[in-house]
């Protein structure tokens, strides 16, 4: 309970305008008072005075001019201090750091699953689909892949083209398929066992960086290995028969003059 | 702040109080809203704002103004004591209806500190009573007693010319 003197003191303390009744010590203070007529009639002597004298002091108006410089000062003050909060309210610095964690996973994902850029997909599905068919469905041509471009004119396929550092590359058969209507050449080399496959890049959608490989897997479980880059408008993959990723980067750079 | 002004109004009225007339006090409140714009506060939310606003206009006004006397004034009508202290005349109120705002604000500004600051905090600017504390630096004991110093000292000073108080 509490005791006159802190009630007398909470009292002494209240604000004439009645925004304290709620508080918990006033709501104390104010049965000690109803119980003590003497504090009762001290606290009522106070609230009138207090009143009064606000009523008189706040009778003496501020110049409009005076009011208009002070309310654009406290509007820049105000702006001021709602720039400061939104780097310091912890709630935007949580939805900052888990937007940058967002951000970086997204790019960890998109970077290390070369298979989920545009058109890999159906790249992987391609070179699947070349991979069935067995030798007797190939044109026997012992030739370097630099030679072949002629070749596949004159079977109304334009444009097949290697990438520097390809062009001696011992190809021992060649022909042509089509996978969802897309024309592809397909020149198969001898050492090590690797297919290259040339079409247009734009229908599947690729997108590649000139000289950049994007590599992809394919076959049962991924096994097997490819890897895509962009001529112009024709895309480029090696893919080989019986190799993961690490050995087809081993394959890539067996070839002398052949970008990295 | 007080709901009856905007806050910034209630902040010029507190330097009235403290420097007197209008022409500084409006300088002072511009000066310190000011310096909270360029320098806030290390924690800028609107309650330590508040509080370093009034802080820095009466720190400011205080440097600027000769001190006022530090004990307070001797009630003209001798008071009951009270638990030690000295009551607030009884009906205090009849003393100020009939005065002039002019009079009470120069009654307001002739108080001892830290009442004067409080007194005005309280009553102009409604601040409560933790706040009037932290920025005045009292505790609640301290507080307490500056207002009843400050009521009945500002009583006194306005008896001697409040014709129909009875003695």
């Amino acid at each position: 309970m509490m005791t006159l003197k802190t009630a007398r003191q909470v009292l002494r303390a209240y604000r004439p305008s009645g925004e304290d009744d709620e508080e918990r010590d006033v709501r104390a203070a104010l049965k000690v008072a109803g119980r003590h007529p003497v504090l009762e009639a001290e606290f009522q002597n106070q609230l009138a005075f207090d009143r009064a004298i606000a009523a008189k002091l706040e009778a003496n108006p501020v110049a409009p001019e005076t009011a208009a410089d002070l309310a654009e000062a406290a509007q820049r003050l105000e702006a001021r201090r709602r720039r400061r909060l939104s780097f310091r309210d912890p709630a935007m610095l949580a939805v900052g750091l888990a937007f940058l964690f967002l951000i970086g996973v997204v790019g960890w994902v998109f970077v290390g699953q070369g298979s989920s850029f545009a058109g890999m997909q159906e790249v992987a599905e391609m070179v699947e689909q070349g991979g069935r068919v067995g030798p007797d469905r190939f044109t026997e041509l012992e030739t370097p892949a630099g030679t072949l471009a002629d070749w596949f004119v004159m079977q109304n396929f334009d444009g097949f083209a290697v990438p520097p550092g390809f062009e001696a590359a011992p190809v021992v058969g060649v022909r042509q398929f089509k996978f969802e209507e897309i024309p592809v050449a397909v020149a198969a080399v001898a050492r090590p066992r690797a297919m290259f496959y040339v079409f247009e890049a734009q229908p599947l959608g690729l997108t590649i960086p000139a000289d950049r490989w994007r590599f992809g897997a394919y076959g049962p479980k991924g096994r097997n290995a490819f890897a895509v880059r962009q001529l112009g408008p024709m895309a480029f993959v090696v893919a080989l028969r019986d190799g993961d990723e690490a050995e087809l980067k081993t394959y890539l750079a067996r070839w002398p003059d052949a970008p990295r | 702040m007080s709901d009856r002004d905007p806050w910034e109004q209630s902040l010029l009225r507190f330097a009235r109080i403290l420097v007197g007339e209008e022409a500084p006090a409006r300088q002072l409140t511009l000066e310190v809203l000011e310096a909270a714009t360029t320098r806030p506060p290390a924690h800028a939310d609107a309650g330590e704002i508040g509080k370093f606003l009034y802080r820095e206009l009466r720190r400011r006004a205080l440097e600027r103004r000769p001190a006022t006397p530090a004990t307070p004034a001797t009630p003209a009508t001798p008071a009951t004591p009270v638990n030690g202290s000295v009551d607030l005349a009884p009906d205090a109120a009849a003393a100020v209806h009939p005065l002039e705002t002019d009079r009470i604000e120069a009654a307001f500004r002739d108080l001892p500190e830290p009442g004067r600051s409080a007194l005005a905090l309280l009553l102009l600017d409604g601040l409560d009573a933790d706040t009037i504390a932290r920025v005045l630096g009292l505790n609640d004991a301290d507080l307490a007693a500056a207002l009843h110093g400050a009521r009945v000292a500002l009583h006194a000073a306005l008896v001697p010319v409040a014709p129909e108080v009875q003695p």
